[in-house]
């Protein structure tokens, strides 16, 4: 079955080129545009198998989200990674220490996308 | 132009709009961090976006701007007008960019010499950033020492594999040597160590061991993390330390050397003169460097004794490091270090360097962990959370349960609270009874949380725990998640197109609707069934609602906001004030103000205008302010509001008004009054002679304002979204026009009215009354007709004159004429015509094609019976008539 | 998903996280219980550390024979 991806990020533009690795990759793709709204979907019974979100959104960021959602039931476990910018090492490490699984940097390519997914996503 | 691509210009450009509306505002508030940020995470998203096409002039800016919002928010720049100014440059070269990729397409992108000195104008505005800031590089494991000895890490690895390892290094392999050690925790991070190390590659030997005996079963907590994963592989250190990026803390690697490998296993022997008198010939060999006989006495050794012994052992070592050295240069040091072990085991000296057996790996059982009281608390709401989810009869619903309640287990031992532990067991026994969470919930509910770490701000405290218990059920969250300040509307952005053939599907439903009572009419009239006809209007009713409701919702989708175009107002104002030396505030209300689109966009020429015009005519400068005793800073103020079903918009200066007497001047200096008129019109009306054409006077050709475009062609694009336009004046004091516009041009009322045996529609908005004039009260006037209504002279024309026929108005049985009073220019003009009609609601469809220029038309709309009506736009008609 | 049956558990294509709980139940309540990976592809770490713990006997191995391999290294202690 088909592995649900949960992509968290208020650029549409990013959005939309996430989404289209990974659906190219055999995903199946959930999007929000900030940690507000994804953590709605969560919170509306989503279950995704992995969470990719940007750090930097306005209503909830990042970093707030991670936290929200590892207290949702059914995601203690799920692999999380944060999108994060070159520059950003010190939002990287908070985000590991928060709960996240690993990061990626973008722009991502969507070969590297789906390759650090798969290293992380058992099954994926 | 990929739909990606799309994207990004449409996105791109709404950042652009919001950077440039952030550094204004950044202007009146240069300390307000929250707009720092976003600011910050603007440009930073936008830079993001651009890395992911080609455009490495565009990121290279952003890149910088970047850089440069990230010092202001950091505090190292603080925020100053030339930074403003910088940035504002550069997005206006990106915007550039984005308009060229929008028309020209991403192939027309070159190179542009701009974009190095732009990033570089930023770059000099930011500090240089401390040393600290700096991302440092991560320790390299491999410099860093190993905690564990060299021959404790291969003391799990049997001899036959170490000899196989070693004989890769020997031709010329390299191998790493790795341990990982998971931190205990590191599920709940979404990790799998297991599933990582699996997928390390060039494995050549593995081991999986428990870094501290295993509990009794009852106590072993699966979700805590104590698994230690040792290998060694073929993979380059770069790569290793690639593959645990996100834990380099966690693991140790070093490159495996040949001599770590090499030691004995095994007992040792009885002594044995054989070894003795091998020791000896040995040592005589390796100083004569005779390796051939070295290397065939080791192997006749090997025959002779039993392999299990430990000497053994060190034979095959011997006889492999021979095997594997270039023929006539073998490593000494080991095959020394080899013979004396030898010697050692022969009992021959004691002074040999001895080759360790290493100490087999007691990972002694680590002082009970101090566990982070945050996790604790995480873990005991997780247990409530999962114990909040509905019941259901799911084959897994009991080992939830089981696992909750061995999760709480753990927690009350970790918390030293054991003795709660058969409450707890009783508690799920019950609820596995019941097949029902509500023992264990109330169990949980009865216990004392564990304490709350103090680290934690309130507000972020596991929000799983706010959950209500008597809300089961209900997803666990926080409550005041709604209340957030800043809360942006969810949209949706919609291609025009599509909305445009809804409406288009919507009219034509509408037009189909109407058919019904045409139907209704015929089923009574030519079949003579009342019944069916009742019954047709009443469908007809229905339908007709869900229209309705459908129009209004189409309706809602093209509203949109003013501050669509407002927002582009504080920049222009700002530009157009630095220009002119003028000092400007510029204050916006009502921006959420919605109208629909087509009025909206009407409305962004006419509004530009008018601020040229109250920046260029209307304000003064400072010191000119200052004489008339006013503040040096003038006001200009748009404010917008819905009153009823129209949106009104008001533009305000405090500056210097419009003085009367000159308009009258310039006015009839142009042609535009004549003598007698001068002496007559009010101030009012002498004010309203700007919107006459050709008034636009050469003081308002100017750079700015100018282009000889004067306030009638203000007028005439906002009267062609059928809006008013009002301007009052005050010398000295300022000036405020107001214009009034519908909030949807969708739907139109019209009064259908017969002239020539035909039918035309006159928007209502234009008709004032109808009214029937007997003959008699038609008066002649310089053969002009007029009547007087309300005590009003009323002139009269004749519609069929209007539309180009000579046939007189026919008169109805009481000799009276069918006038409808229309206004044209504010004043009422009664239109002769044949009848008056029903009024009905159509969509308008501006005439197309040859017919576009027709003048006198407002367009076209079908009708439920399927013919076409003409809508006429009184006042064109009008005017072009005369 | 996993099948827990009187004397065999079977392991769908993943043991996972959830599982590693359920399964330590299953163990500590069947002693002799056997389980049966064949159709096995990964186990995560969790429920790695149950088969560990509890010295499960592995009636089929997962016929992946990477995952196989490693099973091996971490069920087969070696001799102290």
């Amino acid at each position: 079955m088909a592995k649900t991806i949960l992509v968290v990020d208020d650029s549409a533009t990013m959005v939309m080129s996430l989404k289209a690795s990974l659906e190219l990759a055999g995903f199946s793709v959930e999007t929000a545009a900030d940690g507000k709204l994804a953590l709605d979907k969560l919170k509306g019974g989503v279950r995704p198998d992995l969470i990719l979100t940007d750090i930097n959104m306005p209503n909830m960021g990042g970093l707030d989200f991670i936290r929200a959602a590892r207290a949702l039931p059914g995601l203690r476990f799920t692999p999380i990674l944060a999108l994060t910018t070159e520059s950003q090492q010190a939002k990287r490490d908070e985000a590991k220490q928060i709960g996240a699984t690993g990061w990626l940097v973008k722009p991502v390519g969507g070969a590297d996308l789906v390759k650090v997914i798969r290293q992380v996503l058992p099954g994926a | 132009m990929s739909a990606l691509l799309q994207q990004f210009l449409a996105e791109g450009r709404d950042f652009l709009q919001s950077i440039g509306d952030k550094l204004l505002a950044l202007e009146e508030r240069p300390e307000d961090a929250e707009l720092i940020g976003e600011l910050f995470r603007l440009v930073h998203t936008l830079k993001g976006n651009s890395g992911l096409f080609e455009l490495p002039d565009m990121t290279r800016t952003l890149h910088a701007a970047e850089d440069l919002m990230d010092a202001v928010r950091d505090g190292r720049a603080s925020y100053a007008r030339a930074i403003a100014d910088r940035l504002l440059e550069a997005m206006d070269f990106v915007g550039r960019l984005i308009e060229r990729i929008e028309h020209e397409g991403l192939e027309s992108i070159e190179p542009d010499p701009q974009a190095a000195p732009l990033a570089q104008a930023l770059r000099a505005l930011i500090p240089a950033a401390p040393l600290a800031h700096q991302d440092a590089p991560p320790d390299s494991p491999q410099d860093a020492a190993p905690d564990a000895a060299p021959s404790e890490r291969l003391s799990q690895i049997p001899e036959a594999e170490r000899m196989t390892l070693y004989r890769r290094l020997a031709t010329g392999e390299r191998l790493h040597w790795l341990r990982y050690c998971p931190e205990p925790e590191c599920f709940y991070k979404g990790e799998d160590p297991f599933f990582q190390a699996m997928q390390i590659p060039g494995v050549c030997w593995r081991q999986v061991r428990e870094r501290e005996p295993w509990p009794p079963l009852a106590e072993l907590d699966a979700y805590r993390c104590v698994l230690v994963f040792e290998l060694i592989s073929t993979a380059e250190c770069e790569t290793l330390q690639d593959h645990f990026r996100y834990v380099p803390e966690q693991i140790e690697l070093a490159p495996l050397a040949a001599s770590e490998l090499m030691w004995a296993e095994g007992e040792s022997g009885d002594p044995d003169p054989a070894l003795i008198d091998f020791v000896r010939l040995a040592r005589e060999r390796l100083a004569a460097g005779d390796w051939a006989t070295l290397a065939r006495a080791t192997q006749a050794l090997l025959e002779l004794c039993s392999p299990s012994l430990r000497q053994a052992s060190l034979l095959r070592w011997l006889h492999l490091v021979l095997e594997c050295a270039p023929a006539h240069s073998p490593p000494i040091d080991p095959i020394d270090t080899l013979i004396e072990q030898l010697a050692t085991e022969a009992g021959m000296s004691a002074t040999a360097k001895a080759l360790q057996t290493p100490a087999p790996a007691t990972p002694g059982r680590t002082a009970h962990q101090a566990i982070h009281s945050e996790l604790l608390h995480e873990l005991w709401e997780a247990q409530r959370a999962v114990l909040l989810l509905d019941d259901d009869s799911s084959p897994w619903f009991a080992g939830r349960l089981r696992a909750s309640a061995a999760s709480l287990s753990a927690l009350l031992d970790a918390l030293g609270r054991a003795e709660a532990r058969p409450a707890l067991e009783a508690a799920l026994a019950a609820a596995l009874a019941q097949g029902s969470a509500a023992p264990l919930r109330d169990w949980l509910t009865a216990q004392p949380p564990p304490p709350a770490p103090e680290d934690r701000a309130p507000a972020s405290a596991a929000p799983a725990a706010r959950a209500p218990a008597e809300r089961p059920g209900a997803a666990p969250g926080r409550a005041d998640e709604g209340a957030s300040p800043s809360a942006l509307p969810r949209t949706l952005k919609i291609d025009q197109g599509r909305i445009d053939g809804l409406m288009d599907l919507i009219g034509e439903m509408v037009v189909a609707k109407n058919a019904l009572p045409y139907l209704a009419a015929r089923a009574e009239r030519d079949y003579g069934s009342r019944e069916l006809a009742r019954e047709i209007k009443a469908q007809y009713a229905v339908i007709n609602r869900i229209a309705e409701d459908l129009q209004d919702a189409i309706m809602q989708v093209r509203m949109m906001p003013v501050s669509f175009v407002f927002q582009r107002f504080p920049r222009l104002v700002r530009d157009l004030a630095h220009k002119l030396g003028k000092e400007v505030r510029l204050s916006m209300e009502g921006e959420d103000t919605e109208a629909d689109k087509n009025v909206i966009e009407a409305l962004a020429d006419p509004l530009i205008h008018i601020l040229r015009n109250s920046l260029d005519h209307g304000l003064e400068t400072p010191e000119e302010r200052r004489a008339a005793g006013k503040p040096a800073t003038g006001q200009l103020s748009i404010r917008a509001r819905q009153e009823s079903d129209r949106a009104i918009i008001e533009i305000s200066d405090d500056g210097r008004g419009i003085d009367p007497a000159r308009i009258r001047r310039k006015a009839y200096e142009r042609g535009i009054i004549d003598e007698t008129q001068l002496e007559r019109l009010s101030d009012q009306e002498a004010i309203n002679l700007v919107f006459a054409p050709g008034f636009s006077t050469a003081e308002q050709v100017s750079d700015l304002s100018g282009r000889g475009v004067g306030m009638d062609v203000v007028r005439s694009a906002i009267a062609a979204v059928k809006g008013g336009i009002e301007l009052r004046s005050e010398l000295g004091r300022g000036t405020r026009l107001l214009l009034t516009l519908p909030l949807s041009m969708a739907v139109t009322n019209v009064m259908m009215v017969r002239a020539q045996g035909q039918d035309y529609g006159i928007p209502m908005d234009s008709v004032v009354e109808t009214v029937r004039v007997p003959r008699s009260a038609i008066r002649t006037l310089k053969q002009r007709q007029a009547t007087v209504l309300r005590g009003r002279l009323v002139p009269l024309l004749a519609l069929n004159a209007l539309l180009g026929s000579p046939k007189p108005p026919q008169l109805d049985e009481a000799e009276a004429h069918a006038v409808l009073v229309v206004r044209v220019r504010g004043e009422p003009l009664g239109l002769l015509i044949d009848d008056f009609r029903e009024t009905v609601d159509i969509i308008l469809k501006p005439l197309g094609g040859v017919l576009e220029t027709l003048r006198g038309y407002a367009g076209t709309a079908l009708l439920g019976d399927g013919s076409v009506l003409l809508v006429l736009d009184p006042e064109d008609l009008v005017q072009c008539s005369n | 998903m996993l099948e827990l049956n009187k004397n065999r558990a079977i392991a769908g294509e993943v043991l996972s996280v959830e599982d590693a709980e359920v399964l330590l139940e299953w163990l500590q309540e069947h002693p002799r219980g056997t389980l049966d990976l064949g159709a096995c592809t990964h186990v995560h770490s969790a429920s790695l550390q149950v088969l560990m713990a509890t010295r499960a006997t592995l009636a089929v191995w997962p016929r992946a024979e990477s995952l196989a391999e490693w099973l091996g290294a971490a069920l087969n202690h070696p001799k102290e």
